[in-house]
């Protein structure tokens, strides 16, 4: 369904771009004003008469009779005495609708050094085959710059019919010619255009060569692109067994993998061998392309003889490849003095590896340090194979306490479920790192069965960051099963007679937002208990709705304790900034009332921060208000903000 | 800055000259004193790197690579002196030695065989050519988005990188950030369900980052800077302030505006969460609100183009529409995923907490956009934004762009990569290039 705003654009951009070309159908005269202006046109002048050109000759291009009789008027403008600005940009317009009817006056301004440009340009966009003779006529004509231009927009055309007289150009002297030459040759790649470049290569030299090689590839390219296998086969095993430079033995390889597929099987198996760095690079891409136990064999067989970042190479290829056949060379390389080799090997370890490397992942994950140790255990976070959960419980308590963290951070990753009751005892393990990765893996694998279990750590908690976590994984297992849990956590506030617990509790109510935790939480504002008190404004500053707005105004203006005045401000700044339909004056006139009982400048940035939310010219007053005084540089940004996105 | 480093032409000249008939130019294997400063990776183990462009956006691409341990930067090339001045400066205190090289011509730094890979930080004319020279003389590049110019630059980058086996990866670095990559997983592993719409906001207006509106009359170019070699590839225009540095992304000869600048991110993100890395629309339509006020600053301030892909997926992106939010937004048939830079939400909410088991699709976690390309350039591997992504995701702007300035719903056949049926829109899939310059 359409949005109704976004059709009216659609509306209006058919109003824009068709009704001009209605009404101008029999108007073409409506333009004379403007194209008399253009026609004086100097830069920097008022450009409103091209703009006007332009959007005729838009509206114009769905009306063929009309283009015909507008390109007539074009050409005729280019034979006036217009400025070279002006003729620049009929040019331009030309470039867009111009025939071959354009193409005279065109190859008229082509041998001019002051329209040679602009005509060319034109030229080179028209498709009729009378722009193609006009460039290639062009060519004994003009010289320098203007010549390598003529070249390029022929080859750009990938006109067959210049190569006669541009392979004697590329063999010429003049390095600018004989580049834009060799490279339309390329462009063209037609057989004229390959057997003149293979002429060429057997003499050039110098700056050239690099040149004439790099068009001879896409030559071949586009022999391979039309079906002339063999041709383009034997000019790329030419190139790949000649003495040619390691980067045109890399396209040539390129090629003949790409063409002959399994059946380059050997002479990439000679490039892996025997190749250049960076011939050998290319041909492992290229062999771990081709799907075949041989070719397998071949890559893992070379391994041995590569220098490190080969064999970097090498792995990442095969792991890309997806063999399963690459699991051993993997675990050996595993050893391997260089790191990065031990890193690649890490990371293919996640993509190919089995439940047999569990425990060595996790063991180098617990003994190594930067690099090692990120790939290790990313790698026992994503290994696939059946098993490898199963394998992580059985191996919980099978190595050292260092082993033991990976692996109880590997059941939260993975969220593995099944890992909850074991975590629900490490979580009470005598090493405390241990614990407190236990706990935190439970956020993602506790299940609502596990709730009491979690109060009850929770109630045994005997730090702040312990009850955090606990809290956590509560908030998470409530919500992650739909708040099927949200009654035991309820129950268990009113019967904890543990004030910490029972704050905890109040910050997870808050935090699930549910109907039943709001009344608890009020109620628990006015308890005799400051702790109680300061959890509650917390959970209320948690909630996900704006609807304890005015509970935390209330607890920020009539609190006795001034820490929990400020922080009811800032939880009640914090819930004018969550979504809602008020409209921007409502959510304005209660960032007044807060700013009314802001002392310190944290909350009056808060509120100059949150201000431009709800631009309007009451956010605005408020933002000025505030412009004299120590949070001035915030309120001059907010007042920019605001205005920016002023309705 | 020493003079006696930087190439002239005649040098230029005589050094690829020597280089392509087989002499090496410079060491093949860099002397391990030529680093500098010890550090913890062996110098034969580190990527050499050359600079081109190294003013705004490729300065500070230049200081991204200079923190990787990975990589030794060997040489600047700019055609502005004063950015290459400072590009060197920047380089040798860090290395605490006088060794890098500067080049005012960029064919001369690539004709040094001892360079592995090069980073470029260009304007969007000048993206296509030392990319593909750069390829074929066997460099790596880390190039800027959009990925060129325009579609057949682009494309013809892809080419020159596929055939000479390169290694290249687009500055489109939100895919190197945990937010955008969380927020793509999230769609492609099925949490919202079906897409069925993308909105895609981007900037509007035109952002004058150098502070220089308004100064377009023509005057001589400054010294230090090679006015002609700017303008390179593009029609010849008159120097003037506000045509170059920083705000040359305003007119239509050399980049494509606010729309073209953010496709390469929002655009970019939008695709890799669809998956669409190697694929791309069937019809692109688009509206596109133009100055008239002064020729220079040309592209579109108010634009939105309407996209829409197989599988009934259509896509929305738009700069000055309210209705669009800045950012990436996909919207399914159960929930939405929404995606900014140091933002992330979702409906449900609770998508937020999600975690993908080891069956399902795990994106690529990067070290940093310039630390996995020279990873990659290492491994051989295949970059997060690599070319193709790039081209597909400019690919909408381009058609975008085609679409704005002939009023007409552009239909595209993204294998065969023409536009069907409307010969006249497909002249602008290219741009003819002015003298001596070509791909």
């Amino acid at each position: 369904m359409m949005r109704p705003i976004f059709t009216t654009v659609i509306i209006l951009t058919c109003l824009i771009a068709f009704a001009p070309a209605q009404s101008q159908v029999a108007n073409l005269s409506q333009i004379e004003p403007a194209l008399a202006k253009v026609a004086s046109y100097e830069y920097g002048q008022d450009f409103k008469p091209l703009a006007e050109v332009t959007e005729f000759v838009r509206a114009t291009k769905s009306n063929a009779e009309l283009l015909a009789r507008l390109e007539e008027r074009l050409i005729g403008f280019l034979g006036s005495k217009a400025t070279i600005e002006g003729r620049k940009f009929v040019c331009e317009q030309l470039s867009l609708i111009g025939t071959k009817a354009s193409v005279p006056v065109l190859t008229r301004m082509l041998a001019e050094t002051e329209t040679g440009d602009m005509a060319r340009y034109a030229l080179e966009r028209i498709p009729a085959p009378e722009a193609g003779e006009a460039l290639r006529t062009a060519l004994a004509k003009v010289n320098g710059k203007q010549k390598a231009g003529v070249i390029t927009s022929l080859g750009q055309r990938r006109d067959s019919q210049a190569v006669p007289l541009l392979a004697p150009l590329a063999a010429g002297d003049d390095p600018t010619i004989a580049v834009a030459a060799v490279n339309a040759l390329g462009r063209i790649g037609d057989p004229a255009a390959l057997k003149a470049l293979t002429d060429l290569r057997k003499t050039a030299a110098g700056p050239i060569r690099a040149q004439v090689l790099d068009a001879l590839v896409r030559c071949l390219e586009q022999h391979a692109l039309k079906g002339d296998k063999q041709q383009a086969l034997a000019g790329y095993k030419e190139l790949y067994s000649s003495n040619e430079a390691a980067i045109v033995k890399v396209a040539a390889l390129r090629g003949l993998a790409g063409l002959d597929g399994a059946g380059a099987v050997p002479v990439l198996g000679q490039a892996l061998e025997k190749g250049e760095d960076q011939v050998r690079a290319i041909a492992i891409q290229l062999l771990a392309a081709i799907p075949s136990a041989e070719v397998t064999n071949l890559l893992t067989g070379s391994y041995a003889k590569l220098p490190a970042p080969g064999r970097v190479q090498l792995l990442t290829a095969l792991v890309s490849r997806g063999d399963s056949a690459t699991a051993s060379l993997l675990a050996s390389a595993l050893k391997d003095d260089a790191i990065e080799v031990r890193v690649a090997a890490l990371e293919g370890m996640g993509k190919l590896g089995d439940a047999s490397q569990v425990l060595p992942l996790a063991k180098i994950a617990a003994d190594s340090e930067g690099a090692e140790r990120g790939a290790a255990r990313l790698s026992l976070y994503r290994l696939k194979a059946e098993g490898v959960d199963k394998a992580i419980l059985d191996n919980l308590d099978s190595g050292s306490a260092r082993v033991k963290i990976e692996l109880v951070r590997a059941t939260g990753e993975r969220r593995i479920e099944a890992a909850a009751d074991a975590l629900l005892k490490t979580a009470k393990d005598s090493n405390p790192e241990v614990r407190r990765e236990s706990r935190r893996a439970l956020r993602e694998t506790a299940q609502t069965s596990h709730i009491p279990a979690l109060l009850q750590l929770l109630d045994q908690s005997k730090s702040a960051s312990e009850r955090a976590d606990i809290e956590m994984a509560l908030v998470s297992t409530v919500r992650r099963y739909e708040m099927a849990g949200v009654d035991p956590v309820v129950s268990a506030l009113g019967s904890s007679a543990n004030i910490d617990t029972k704050a905890s509790l109040l910050i997870v109510l808050g935090r699930l937002g549910q109907p039943q935790g709001l009344q608890l939480l009020r109620a628990a504002l006015k308890d005799d208990q400051t702790t109680v008190q300061r959890a509650a404004i917390l959970g209320l500053t948690e909630w996900p709705t704006p609807e304890p707005l005015d509970d935390l105004l209330q607890a920020a203006r009539t609190s006795t304790v001034r820490s929990h005045q400020v922080l009811a401000l800032r939880g009640y700044l914090r819930l004018v900034g969550v979504r809602s339909r008020r409209s921007r004056a409502e959510s304005v006139k209660l960032l007044e009332d807060g700013l009314k009982l802001a002392q310190q400048d944290d909350e009056k940035k808060a509120i100059l921060s949150l201000l431009p939310r709800f631009a309007s010219p009451q956010a605005l007053k408020v933002a000025e208000s505030l412009q004299e005084g120590s949070v001035a540089e915030e309120a001059k940004q907010a007042i920019e903000r605001i205005k920016r996105s002023m309705p | 800055m020493k003079k006696k480093k930087t190439s002239n032409r005649r040098q230029f000249l005589r050094c690829s000259a020597a280089a392509a008939v087989g002499g090496l130019a410079f060491p093949a294997i860099v002397p391990a004193a030529v680093f500098g400063k010890a550090g913890k990776v062996a110098p034969s183990n580190r990527v050499t790197l050359g600079c081109i462009g190294v003013g705004w956006q490729g300065g500070s691409n230049l200081k991204d690579f200079l923190e990787d341990e990975n990589v030794q930067v060997v040489a600047v090339c700019d055609i502005d002196g004063d950015h290459l001045n400072e590009a060197k400066q920047t380089v040798d205190t860090k290395y605490g030695n006088n060794s890098c090289v500067t080049y005012h011509f960029y064919e001369e730094l690539i004709a040094r065989t001892d360079i592995d890979a090069l980073s470029l930080g260009l304007p969007d004319h000048w993206h296509s050519i030392p990319a593909i020279a750069g390829a074929k003389s066997g460099k790596d590049v880390f190039g800027e988005k959009p990925l060129a110019h325009n579609w057949a630059e682009g494309r013809a980058i892809c080419d020159a990188m596929k055939r000479y086996g390169r290694v290249w990866q687009t500055g489109s670095w939100q895919r190197s950030l945990a937010n955008f990559r969380f927020g793509a997983e999230l769609v492609l592993n099925g949490r919202i369900g079906k897409v069925h719409t993308v909105e895609v906001g981007l900037p509007e207006g035109h952002t004058d980052f150098a502070g220089t509106a308004g100064l377009e009359d023509p005057i001589p170019p400054p010294k230090t800077l090679d006015y002609d070699r700017w303008l390179g590839p593009a029609p010849y225009a008159p120097y003037c302030i506000a045509r170059v540095h920083k705000n040359w992304r305003w007119n239509l000869d050399y980049a494509g505006g606010q729309l073209m600048d953010w496709v390469g991110h929002h655009v970019d993100i939008a695709h890799w969460g669809l998956g669409f890395d190697n694929t791309g629309p069937y019809e692109v339509e688009g509206y596109g609100e133009y100055p008239n006020r002064g020729r220079l600053w040309n592209t579109a301030t108010k634009y939105r183009v309407t996209v829409k892909y197989p599988k009934d997926i259509t896509m929305v992106v738009a700069g000055g529409y309210e209705d669009i939010q800045s950012g990436t937004k996909w919207i399914g048939d159960l929930g939405w995923v929404w995606v900014n830079r140091g933002a992330l939400d979702a409906n449900p909410r609770s998508l937020l907490r999600e975690k993908f088991g080891p069956d399902e699709i795990h994106l690529y976690r990067s070290p940093g956009h310039a630390r996995e390309f020279i990873q990659c350039v290492k491994s051989r591997g295949q970059t997060l934004a690599h070319c193709e992504a790039g081209l597909r995701s400019a690919t909408p702007g381009f058609l975008g762009q085609i679409a704005m300035i002939t009023g007409r719903k552009i239909r595209w056949d993204a294998e065969k990569e023409v536009i069907l049926e409307d010969p006249g829109a497909s002249r602008l899939l290219s741009r003819p290039m002015r003298a001596p310059w070509h791909t």
